[in-house]
């Protein structure tokens, strides 16, 4: 799986306007139920505020990889966006975070997402990979970093 | 179905090599502490101290990776090993091999 399968211009959010986490996860799963009804949106928030209340999938070094779930002919999507400010995520490391990818699936496709998370995971371990994200000021810019990083692997 | 052993000896690459078998598809491995005979030799063999240079790479310990998976997911494997670790080719970097298996028992289905 590549991001490129999943992620375009149209599903990317540079900068965004959130302060807060709440506002901030708010803010992406508008943008991955797009065209959705609030009543939809709101359910998906929930599950991905549940999964916040496990425990904080801010993982470190700026970044967040919220997930959640949905039921949707789509099975499964996802976004990315940066904030212009650091925002406070209880992350592990107790850091602010800058990157933040949704994910969200429906039951069957949890392995989909699995898959994702791994791969944006590994990705972001490289720090020019980060950098290039963080400074990205438009959602083109964004996915031209991702692009390029990802022509980097053959898988 | 195919047994990948991977011997590791820059364990740094640990983390990201298992992420990426998740990734494309392998649902399981088992990693487990090893050392090299080179280590052994020149550490622990008191008429090979000294001689540590004879064997070129040798770490304090490696990781030896074993991972039993589908034909169709060998390539891919192989690559992701590449890609994460490189080649393999320089002396000490360690070592990659693919076995038939027979017959398993006792994996999942794993990931699809």
């Amino acid at each position: 799986m590549r991001l490129t399968d999943f992620l375009s211009p149209e599903t990317i959010k540079v900068p965004l306007e959130g302060a807060s986490k709440v506002e901030v996860l708010r803010e992406l799963v508008e943008l991955t139920c797009q065209g959705e009804e609030e009543q939809f949106r709101d359910a998906v928030l929930k599950t991905v505020m549940e999964r916040e209340g496990l425990m904080s999938s801010g993982i470190g070094q700026g970044i967040a990889l919220p997930h959640g779930f949905w039921t949707s002919e789509t099975p499964f999507a996802g976004s990315l966006g940066i904030a212009a400010q650091p925002i406070g995520f209880d992350s592990i490391d107790g850091k602010p975070v800058e990157i933040v990818f949704l994910l969200v699936c429906d039951d069957e496709n949890t392995n989909t997402k699995l898959k994702a998370l791994a791969r944006i995971s590994r990705l972001l371990h490289r720090k020019g990979f980060r950098k290039g994200l963080a400074t990205s000021t438009s959602a083109e810019e964004a996915m031209q970093v991702i692009v390029e990083e990802e022509a980097q692997h053959r898988i | 179905m195919k047994l990948v052993l991977i011997v590791l000896n820059h364990t740094e690459y640990l983390e990201d090599l298992l992420t990426a078998f998740l990734e494309i598809g392998v649902s399981g491995s088992t990693v487990i502490d090893s050392v090299g005979m080179g280590r052994i030799l020149s550490h622990d063999v008191p008429i090979f101290a000294g001689l540590r240079s004879t064997f070129p790479g040798t770490s304090p310990v490696n990781k030896t990776i074993l991972t039993v998976i589908p034909d169709e997911l060998v390539d891919d494997v192989l690559t992701v090993i590449e890609d994460v670790c490189g080649t393999f080719e320089e002396s000490g970097t360690g070592l990659v091999f693919v076995l038939p298996v027979d017959t398993v028992r006792g994996i999942g289905t794993g990931l699809s």
